[in-house]
């Protein structure tokens, strides 16, 4: 017919307007969904800022008389960064603890004298929490320092050994925070264990008044959280956390449920669990809380031991230590999540190199291996599957990206004194 | 001679009748007496609910019998030996909730009883409730993934379920807000309960950093109990040896402390220690006593 290529004509300016109004349209509810997604209420915003890095009480130091004295931080400063503390004159703290790494060394186990069985922790999170060590086997940060300067492994020194460092090296810094006769009556009798550990334990409770000294920038999740308790606007918003990164931030704290083990402003409950991490080693399984518990009540330098500046009652924890369960076969403290993008390896053997590999691991989990001989119980395992699809897992990492503080380049604190 | 006889004898008797009285006047001994009773009338009601359900066994298994011998075909016979059986099946339940009743009327003789033997250490007990106030100072906010289930299909789940943004219309963000929980309904979250042979009645109290009795019970925070316990006739048990136990039903912790009984304060009154709680939720406390040969548990559901 004659008009056919009118109506044909019609038709397509008709499906034109259609279709770009549906694309409009579709284009339009995701705008809109993507501003629902930068939408919080209140009761979002006072959950959110119990996350915050401002949200963070003063950390605990009952076993330490000078926890908070700036003269003992700076020895300690001196002493984390001090090679002469190991027995071949190369390792020290910052050794595995390096202030650029923020304090770890990016290795899925640490080599002091010899390769550990274990991953270096970061310092911050480590002033927090009752139990030190991946599964808690001390109870005080000095304590934990003590460690790895007696470890083989690590510095490999006696107490006389260290004590030596200190009467040679630092002999007037030791005197003008503690009594200077513990120099002289080590000199006088250098056999007496005693008076070797009395300045172990002294300049082991310095280098934790250094460790108090470090404290975290905000990262840009802690800029969010401000800028949403001050309704800043929705551009100030993008800026700090990128829309990726806020699908991340609602399925941490939502389906995916991480929440749940890392609260807290350090993302982290302080709590035991397996999680299934794979044993690096099965002929030598580690038991981690499981063996901690034998270990800690005889504890030469825990909170009740004389050593301690605390007074009875303010060694709760120890008193009461939980010793039985099974579920603290392979039970591991639940790390913190402040900045995790920079810290890779994770778990406590570094057993996975990157965080798609944390994540894979979460999302389709393997229970824990059970070696009949080794372990006293069948391990429990204390997470479920999150099935999460490919995307979800991509936006979960571009959360944890935004945990990352900035290493300060300002504070002398992290500085090689 | 038989005159001051009669007068030293009624004299006796008055002193024993004095003596007597003073005896039962003791602190409580009546609430706890009236209690007593009310338990064994709960016993008796139980005991008559089962006769009556034998019976209406019996009843039914001779009805199916004659039926199947096709002895008994008529109907309207049949038809009120199922009457009977309903009617004894409808009368044992309502002995054995009346009988529950009696329990918890019991309990609640028990607990004005306990307060009358301990008036310096009880005051008005409410259910403990979970405070997460920020004095208490906590850093973390739950314990792990509370969506691991591990419950009989009978428990109800209202506990073990998370309220996400469908159900918590103030925040967007699909997480479980502390305290937005709904309590366990029936189940009784008393503060003074009944040991499960109803040997021990005792009381548990909270204690604040200052001393004082309180029904907050912070998160994340080691705190201490007062135990007040005495048996069903009103005397305070002394010298009980005590084991602390809890866990949460559903989940695969246990408390995160050893929490032990340190000290008797006073007779009957156990100072608890190392008390911690890593998460709000429904916690079953137990508490296994051993006292003069006697052993029983007494449970706690509390809903922190």
């Amino acid at each position: 017919m004659r008009s056919l290529p009118h109506i044909q004509l019609c038709l397509a300016i008709l499906r034109f307007f259609i279709v770009s109004f549906i694309c409009f349209e579709s284009a339009a509810q995701s705008t809109n969904a993507n501003q629902t997604l930068y939408a919080f209420t209140q009761a979002d915003i006072d959950y959110l800022k119990q996350f915050s890095l401002s949200a963070l009480p003063p950390p605990p130091s009952k076993t330490n008389a000078v926890a908070d004295s700036i003269v003992a931080a700076k020895l300690g400063h001196k002493l984390f960064f001090d090679t002469r503390l190991s027995a071949n004159n190369k390792i020290a703290c910052a050794s595995c603890h390096q202030p650029q790494k923020h304090f770890t060394d990016g290795l899925s186990q640490s080599t002091g004298l010899s390769r550990l069985r274990r991953n270096a922790p970061s310092i911050f999170p480590a002033l927090y929490g009752p139990w030190k060590y991946w599964d808690g086997r001390k109870d005080s940060l000095w304590a934990q320092a003590i460690t790895p300067l007696l470890d083989e492994h690590e510095q490999g020194l006696s107490a006389k050994e260290v004590a030596d460092v200190i009467a040679t090296h630092y002999a007037d810094d030791y005197s003008e925070i503690f009594d200077a006769k513990h120099i002289q009556q080590f000199e006088n009798d250098p056999t007496d264990n005693d008076f070797a550990i009395t300045i172990l334990v002294n300049i082991s409770k310095a280098i934790m008044a250094y460790e108090r000294q470090l404290s975290l920038a905000p990262s840009p999740f802690d800029q969010f959280v401000d800028q949403l308790s001050q309704n800043a606007d929705k551009t100030s918003l993008e800026n700090t956390l990128s829309l990726q990164q806020i699908k991340g931030l609602r399925l941490f704290f939502g389906k995916a449920n991480c929440v749940s083990c890392h609260n807290g402003p350090l993302f982290t409950n302080f709590e035991f669990h397996n999680i299934g991490a794979p044993e690096f080693d099965t002929n030598n399984v580690d038991l981690g809380r499981y063996d901690a518990i034998e270990s800690l009540p005889a504890d030469q330098f825990n909170c009740l031991s004389k050593w301690s500046d605390a007074k009875k009652e303010d060694c709760l924890e120890l008193t009461y230590l939980k010793k039985q369960g099974k579920e603290l076969v392979g039970a591991f403290k639940t790390p913190s999540l402040r900045n995790v993008s920079a810290t890779a390896p994770y778990m406590h053997a570094g057993q996975f190199a990157t965080l798609e590999a944390v994540v894979a691991h979460y999302n389709k989990p393997t229970p824990p291996v059970f070696v009949r001989d080794q372990h006293p119980f069948r391990p429990h395992f204390d997470i479920m599957p999150l099935n999460l699809s490919e995307s979800e897992q991509q936006e979960l990492i571009a959360f944890l990206n935004s945990l990352t503080s900035p290493i300060p380049s300002y504070d002398s604190w992290w500085q090689t004194p | 001679m038989a005159n001051l006889h009669c007068r030293a004898f009624f004299l006796l008797l008055l002193l024993v009748a004095v003596c007597a009285q003073a005896d039962s006047s003791g602190p409580g001994v009546e609430l706890f007496k009236e209690g007593k009773q009310l338990l064994l009338e709960s016993e008796e009601l139980l005991t008559s609910a089962n006769t009556a359900i034998q019976l209406s066994n019996e009843l039914r298994k001779s009805l199916i019998e004659n039926r199947r011998k096709a002895l008994n075909s008529n109907p309207s016979e049949n038809q009120s030996t199922l009457n009977l059986i309903q009617s004894l099946r409808n009368e044992a339940n309502q002995q054995r909730s009346q009988a529950k009743q009696y329990e918890g009327f019991a309990i609640e003789k028990f607990k004005n009883g306990l307060h009358q033997l301990f008036p310096d250490w009880l005051n008005s007990q409410q259910p403990f409730v979970g405070s997460t106030n920020p004095a208490h100072n906590q850093l973390a906010i739950t314990a792990h993934n509370t969506l691991e289930q591990s419950v009989h299909p009978n428990v109800p789940r209202t506990q073990t379920q998370r309220s996400d943004a469908s159900e918590n219309l103030s925040m967007t963000l699909g997480a479980e807000s502390p305290g937005s929980q709904q309590p366990i309904n029936d189940i009784n979250t008393e503060t003074t309960q009944l040991s499960r042979n109803k040997q021990f009645a005792g009381a548990i109290v909270g204690i604040n950093s200052e001393g004082q009795n309180t029904h907050l019970i912070p998160l994340h925070s080691l705190h201490e109990w007062n135990l007040l316990l005495a048996n069903t006739e009103g005397q305070k048990i002394t010298q009980a040896s005590i084991e602390f136990s809890g866990h949460m039903p559903g989940h695969v912790h246990g408390l995160p402390t050893q929490p032990r009984i340190t000290n008797e304060l006073s007779p009957g009154v156990y100072k608890i220690e190392g008390v911690k709680f890593q998460m709000s939720g429904w916690w079953v406390i137990d508490l296994n006593i051993t006292a003069n040969g006697v052993s029983d548990t007494l449970r706690f559901n509390l809903q922190l």
